[in-house]
Order: structure tokens, then sequence, then C-alpha cells
């Protein structure tokens, strides 16, 4: 054979002796197992994130940053369960209102520094101070009365009364102590650079073009399988459609009209279509605080939701992407009433419960009367949101058929926020980002009127009562229980006709693997897109970054 | 020419508070607050009531409007704009991150602007009447009724997607952090055209029929004819001659059309995802960010003014004919 013979079947066997040992001896060094490292994600976000401290910070890409660059003590799973994160274990006291957390060992933050109970405690310190200004998870901590630290791994919560949503709380993105002692918690440049303990490092932030974050080799968890993500600020869902199409970012929320075209082709471009649901709720909030009259009576209310037809709205405008509302519980939480049906489309008995109500169609036609008021609202919607406007028209034209008079007013999104806060509206058409915590506390208890975010001005003394007690049971079986009772009375008052829960249409780039989703989205479970990986043979971004995609025994050499 | 010039450095003053007073009483008519937009806006939450009274106080929005002003008046005479509601950092920080892009941007499209609308109205102005400047009459005022954001959209759609000559969005590329000198150059020129040429287009029409009118008005004037008599010949008649005089309505154009490219500049700036000022805005007014939404103001009034003045001294440099010193009876 040769020399040159030898070496020609030398260099493929050796070739092949080290791809069957390398995963054996990678499988050895690496304590969580997972598929090689490499490949970027690139996602396209609309807005900058207001900072990148996860504490002050709430609009949605600073969450999704934090979910990367933090952990918090619990979180949730594909299935909504609620999975040890930073925390390995909790428990309850007797008398339910000590929240005890074991912490993990040997966690450490980003710059090195070993992550210690401590921290725990100065991320809630500085959640709850006065100082850090407006804030959302402050709420969540109103019935705590303290939290300590008896040693490095544990924490210990005391409630003033036992609370039902205690662990929900612990969802919050924790900060380094050691860091953010010695700095203004408002104006550190931490803010724009943080410190971590998650499974992705914070690399750079270019102010309104970009956020790149890289794998976290130390993590404790689960190895992400993807070398970077890159965050770009596409201010236009146009751009980042025609984006998607180029090839510049990995995944796209689209149109519906333009994700059913895509995913119809004859010839499948390179990707993958999701839909996934999502927990924010559309919903008309009627001002039941007595000034309009017939808005106060829950007859009328009712039949105006009957004469909504949500089924069709949502086949034909939403086309599809919309899962209609009983109540505010998401059909995918415990807390919902599989057996309560949402109010038909019923024309007929909503005339009927109009006329019960005593308004009724004059002589020569024309809009209802009582008294000699004519039956009639003003409805709010937001300028600019394409399904509220195309909505109001539609919900115009039915409720005129049955006799009811609906003058639109469509006006910007933060002064309907102004007005339906202050109670200055009559109906208002408009979105919540409800929690997972499904509570709904905020916005059914009489004590939230005026001010809070009981808009509705809705008052029954058995709501508060249940809401009440709904509160203070861990037992999630009987609060689910609790919360059903609720939701029927809701349905059958209608102090908000809740429309449909969003369901959102998603494109992504076909060469990711693992693409798992949990009721609610893509991103917000644990550990949600760090299971995500390309197949080496697939990879379009090398690890320097090159746009071009590398050989297998490149990457492998990169690697070594 | 001094004096004139101290004096209108002068004049800047009281028009500048007159416009940020005005700015800032339209603000606070505005319905809606920055607590409207800061808490919690779309998810129900137990509400502190505290919490609010604390911010209005802090940022004294209880207190009389006037009151308001002179406050941030007087941070402001120690170049102090505050910090924005939202993330707590320096307006002037803010700014400075996002200005040099919408600069950049309005620069080149005002330079392309001017460069290709002179010899464009000159060309019509020497071949008047001939089939050159009836056709590019059509056509420029066709350009000129096209909305730039359709204009966008569609060079985007050809330019970018199909024939993948430029690149559809951004600053730049994902790695021109890897590039080196000369390729990161080139890498932010193609970058920059696409947005630059939606800039341009419109201002076109105008600047080359504008160009065009004053050329001919010049021509018409009796020193061309005292130039031609003299001899020289038409190329030197036109340029050393005629156009300087006809840029003089240009250059009050230049003035008027700073404010109006730094305003329009923010439906191309969201389109492109250029990172400037324009978007900066819009936010900052959704959300009510006062201390923001004043500073972009009053760098906006401060770049129109400045482009105004820009352009009056340009005009008398242009034209000695203009006295600005008075000397003696004239």
């Amino acid at each position: 054979m040769g020399r040159r013979g030898a070496a020609a079947l030398l260099r493929p066997a050796a070739t092949g002796l080290f791809a069957v040992l390398l995963p054996l001896v990678s499988a050895c060094s690496a304590p969580v197992p997972g598929p090689e490292p490499g490949d970027w994600l690139v996602i396209p976000v609309s807005s900058e994130p207001e900072s990148l401290n996860f504490v002050l910070a709430g609009n949605t890409p600073a969450k999704w940053i934090g979910r990367l660059v933090a952990d918090s003590l619990v979180d949730h799973d594909e299935n909504l369960r609620l999975v040890p994160r930073l925390a390995a274990s909790w428990e309850f006291s007797d008398d339910q209102r000590t929240l005890t957390f074991r912490l993990r060992d040997g966690v450490r933050w980003h710059d090195g520094a070993p992550f210690r109970a401590e921290d725990v405690v100065f991320t809630y310190e500085r959640i709850v101070d006065p100082a850090s200004g407006p804030n959302s998870k402050r709420s969540q901590f109103r019935e705590v009365e303290r939290v300590e630290a008896p040693d490095h791994r544990t924490v210990r919560v005391t409630y003033g009364q036992p609370y039902a949503a205690a662990l929900y709380a612990w969802q919050i993105p924790i900060l380094p102590k050691h860091i953010f002692e010695s700095e203004d918690f408002l104006t550190s440049s931490y803010n724009r650079r943080p410190v971590g303990t998650g499974p992705y490092r914070f690399v750079e932030w270019k102010t309104a073009r970009q956020v790149v974050l890289e794998a976290n080799r130390d993590y404790w968890g689960i190895r992400p399988s993807l070398h970077r993500i890159v965050f770009r600020i596409i201010p236009s869902r146009n751009t980042q459609y025609q984006a998607l199409l180029a090839g510049e970012v990995d995944l796209a929320v689209l149109p519906p009209e333009r994700w059913q075209e895509l995913r119809d082709r004859s010839e499948p471009g390179p990707w993958k279509f999701y839909r996934y649901s999502t927990l924010r709720i559309a919903y008309i909030a009627w001002n039941g605080n007595g000034d309009h009259a017939a808005l106060a009576d829950p007859r009328v209310r009712r039949a105006f939701t009957l004469l909504i037809d949500r089924r069709e709205f949502v086949e034909r405008v939403m086309l599809g992407f919309g899962e209609i509302a009983a109540s505010p519980f998401h059909p995918a939480l415990s807390a919902h009433d599989p057996d309560l049906a949402p109010l038909p489309h019923d024309p007929q008995e909503a005339g009927r419960l109009l006329d019960a109500a005593g308004w009724k169609i004059p002589a020569g036609g024309g809009f209802r009367e009582k008294d000699g008021d004519r039956l009639g609202f003003r409805l709010l919607t937001s300028s600019g949101t394409d399904w509220q406007e195309k909505f109001s028209v539609l919900l115009q034209e039915s409720f005129g058929r049955a006799g009811v008079e609906v003058r639109i007013r469509r006006v910007e999104y933060t002064a309907l926020a102004a007005q339906v806060r202050k109670g200055a509206y009559e109906a208002a058409v408009s979105t919540w980002g409800l929690d997972i915590d499904p509570d709904p506390f905020p916005f059914a208890h009489s004590s939230q009127i005026g001010g809070g975010w009981n808009l509705a001005a809705y008052r029954n003394a058995e709501v508060d009562r249940l809401l009440e007690e709904g509160r203070r049971i861990l037992d999630s079986d009987r609060r689910d229980q609790i919360f059903r009772e609720i939701g029927d009375i809701l349905a059958r008052d209608q102090p908000y006709t809740f429309l449909f829960f969003f369901s959102v249409p998603l494109a992504i780039d076909s060469r990711f693997e693992n693409v798992k989703f949990s009721p609610l989205g893509f991103f917000d479970w644990y550990p949600g897109i760090l299971d995500w990986y390309v197949p080496e043979g697939r990879r379009k971004y090398g690890r320097s970054g090159s746009g071009q995609a590398r050989s297998p025994d490149a990457d492998r050499d990169q690697m070594n | 020419m001094r004096p004139y010039l101290i004096r209108r450095i002068l004049y800047l003053i009281p028009t500048l508070l007159g416009i940020t007073l005005v700015t800032f009483l339209l603000l606070k008519m505005i319905p809606g607050g920055p607590e409207d937009a800061l808490f919690s806006v779309d998810t129900p939450i137990v509400r502190d009531a505290g919490e609010l009274a604390r911010f209005r106080a802090e940022h004294r929005l209880d207190q009389p409007v006037l009151v308001q002003y002179l406050h941030w008046l007087g941070r402001v005479a120690r170049l102090d704009f505050g910090r924005s509601f939202r993330d707590h950092r320096q307006v002037r920080t803010l700014i400075r991150e996002r200005l040099p892009h919408t600069l950049l941007l309005n620069v080149a499209a005002l330079g392309l602007m001017f460069t290709l609308s002179l010899p464009l109205g000159l060309l019509s102005a020497v071949a008047r009447g001939s089939w050159y400047d009836r056709l590019s009459g059509v056509l420029l005022y066709s350009l000129y009724c096209l909305p730039n954001f359709a204009v966008a959209l569609v060079l985007q759609l050809l330019l970018a997607m199909h024939w993948n000559l430029l690149p559809l969005q951004g600053l730049e590329s994902l790695d021109a952090d890897r590039l080196g000198g000369i390729g990161f150059l080139w890498d932010r020129f193609l970058h920059l055209l696409l947005p630059t040429i939606c800039l341009t287009y419109g201002g076109l029409a105008y600047l080359a029929r504008f160009s065009r009118a004053g050329l001919l008005e010049s021509i018409r004037q009796e020193y061309i004819t005292v130039a031609r008599a003299k001899g020289l010949s038409e190329t030197m008649v036109l340029l050393k001659h005629a156009l300087r005089n006809s840029m003089i309505p240009l250059l009050t154009l230049f003035g008027m059309l700073v404010p109006a490219l730094i305003s329009g500049s923010v439906i191309i700036e969201r389109i492109f995802s250029w990172p400037g000022i324009g978007r900066l805005f819009f936010t900052a007014i959704e959300g009510r960010d006062y201390p923001l939404i004043m500073g972009l103001s009053t760098l906006s009034a401060l770049l129109s003014l400045g482009g105004l003045l820009a352009a009056d001294l340009l005009y008398a440099w242009a034209d000695p004919r203009v006295a600005y010193r008075r000397r003696g009876s004239s």
C-alpha cells in the first residue's frame, strides 16, 4: 500500500475514533450533558429595554433579558407548575405565615462572587424601598413583614397573614448585593451592564440597536446550547417581518395574514410556524359607578355581552388567533372552570333582557328608551390599534341593530388610561397582560375602586368576601374552587365583558430544534429557550459571528 | 456684521424662552400624565396610593405650572435637563447617544438634496422650455407627491429584499465589529443610503424648481447683460454671476428645511430601525416623560433657530447689498 496509502487510511480512522471519543470526553467534563453549544439566536424587539435593572425595569425586552441574565428563586415549567431555580426547596410553616427557602449551593455571580441569601434580602429591600420609585413588583410584597437570611443558604420570609400568592412573587430576578450596595440604585452604571447568576452573561448594549448576551459556561443549571442571543431593536413590525424573510433575524411575530401566507406557500421557506396563547386578555369595562343608569344594571351588561359575536370576530378578524374568554381565568390555568361557558351570541335573548330592564324600542322605531332617556353610551378605544378599530365599528353596528346607540371615541393610549383610571368614562375597550397568579382582587374588589384597577367600580359583597378568602388560602385546590365561584358570579354580573385571550402567530427559523412552548409562550417559562439548539451541520453563525454556516470540523476545532 | 451677529444671537434667548414656555404649557395640558404611563399600566395590581403621591411630590407635579416651569428653567440654566422618568438617566446622555445618528442622516440628506437640486435646476433654467425641462418638472413633482413611508417600503422591498443590493435596516451589520476600518465605513455607508434617499427625494422637487426659478430671475438682471456685453462666456456668466445670486432664496429655504427634516425623519427612522432621536421623542411623549420631552423640544428649537440664523448669515454673505451695519445715511 505504501506510506501515502497508510496515511490516507489513518486520517479517516483517527477522525472516526475522535468522533466517537469526543462526546464521551465532553460528557465526562460537563456536569450537565447537552448538545454542543454553538450558533446564535437573533430576536427582534420593538422597543429597547427600559433599563437592565431587573427590579426597576418592566417592559417586555427587559423581562426577557432578565430571565436570561438573572435567576429567580422559583419559576414555572412548561405546564405552569412551580419549579425550583435558585431555591433548591421551600416550605411553609404550620401557621402558613413563614416561607423558608433553602438556596442552591455553588452558585456564582458572573463576576465570580458567591451567591448568597443576603442577595435575596437585598433585592427584596430594593423593591419595597420607596426611593426606588414606581415599581410594579412592589404590590406582590405588600403582605410581607420581613425577609431575613439566617445563614448564607436560607431565606426566611414572614407574612402578616397567610398569603396565597406568596410563591408567585418570588419569580423576580435576584440582583447582586455586593455590586449594588455601594451604588445609587436608580442611576448605577450596572443598570446598563447587568451582573446576574443566569445562563447568559451580558456582553453589550448598543443603545437603540441591540443587546448581546453570551452563554455562561459556568452556569449552575442546564448549559445553554446557543452561544449567543442577540436582541435586535427593530421598531417597525413590518421591518421585522422583512428581516425574517431576509434571514437577518431568526424569529418574528407576524400579522395573522402573513403567518398564514408564509405557512401555506407551495414552496415552504426555512421556517417553522407556531402559535401560542398568552395571558393578554381583551375586555370591555362598563363603568358601573351609577353615573350611567343603564350600565349600572347587570341585566343590561349581560344583554350587551350577548350582543357581541366574539366567535365571529376571532375567526374572521383575528384569523383564529384568540381564545374566547368566559372569565378572566385563562383556560390553561387550574382556576379556569371548564363548565363555565362563555355567553353565546344571542341577540334575541339580549332584546328580552333589555325589555325586562325597561329599555324598550319606541313605537316609531329607533333606539331603545326608558323614561325618556335613550339607551346609548360612549365607547373609548385607543387609536392606532388595528383590532380595536375594527372591533369598535362592528360593535357599533351590531348594537345599533338592537337599538343601542354607541358613540365611538378614539383616544391615544395614555390618555385612555388616564380617563379610565379617573373613572371618567362610560365604556372602554382595552387589554390587560394578566399575571400567572389568577387572583382578580385588583379589578374586582370594592376596595380597589377609585384610583385602583377596579375600573368597572364593581361592588359585590359576596365577591369581596371570596376574594379576601382566596388571598389567604394556600391550598391550591381550595383556592381554585374559590376562583371558580368568583368566575361564576362575574359571568352573571358582567362588570367586564371578557372578550378573548390573544394568541400569537410566530415563525421561527427551522434550524432550531427542541422548540417548546408553555401554554403561555416560548419565553416565559423555565428552561424555555435554554433547551433550544442547532445541529452542527445547520449552524448559521459560527462562534466568532461570521454569517456563513461553518463546517462541523471547523466548529469542533474552535471548541478545543 | 459682528454687531448684527451679536444682536441675532441675543434675540435667540427670548425666542427660546417663549418656545419652551409654550411647549411646557402644552405638555401639561395633554390629558394623562407620567403616572398613567409609569404605574403598571396594563397589568392590574393592588395600587399603593402612597406611591403615586410620592412620585408627584418628588417631581413637583402638583405645584402651579408656572412654578414648575421656572424650576425647570433654573436647572436648564445650569445645563441640567434632569433625568428621564423612565430609566433615570440624564436627559443629555440620552440625547447624546442618539443625536449623532439623526444628524448624520439629516446632513447626508441635506447634502444630497443640494448637490442634486442645483445642477438639476441649473439645467432646467438653461434649457428652459425644452423636453428636458418639462419632463424633469413632471418627474420631480410626482416624486414630491409620494409619501415617504410608502417609498421607503417599496425601496426596501425592491432594493433590499428582491435584488439584495442594499441592507434592509439598521445602522450596521450584525458582525460590524469585526470589520476593519474601510469595511466598517463601507458598511455604514451602505446602511445610510436607503434612509437618505427616502429623506432626499421629496425635497429635490422643491429645491430644484426653486433654484430654477431663482436662476431664471437672475439671468434677466441687468448685470448679466453687462457681463455678456463684456464678452464673458455663457458658462462664466452663469456660474460666476447668476448662480451666486440665485442661491439667495435657496439659502432661506435651507434654514426652513432643518426643522422639517428633523421631524420628518421620525417615520424613516422607525422603518429603517435607525437609532436616532425621532423614536426617543415618540416614546417620551407616549410615556409623558416630561424632562425628556422638554429636553428634546429645546434641542429641536435650538437646531431650528440655528438653521434660520445660519441661513440669514449666509444670505448676508451671498448678497453684499444687504447692509447689516448702518454707515450713516445710505
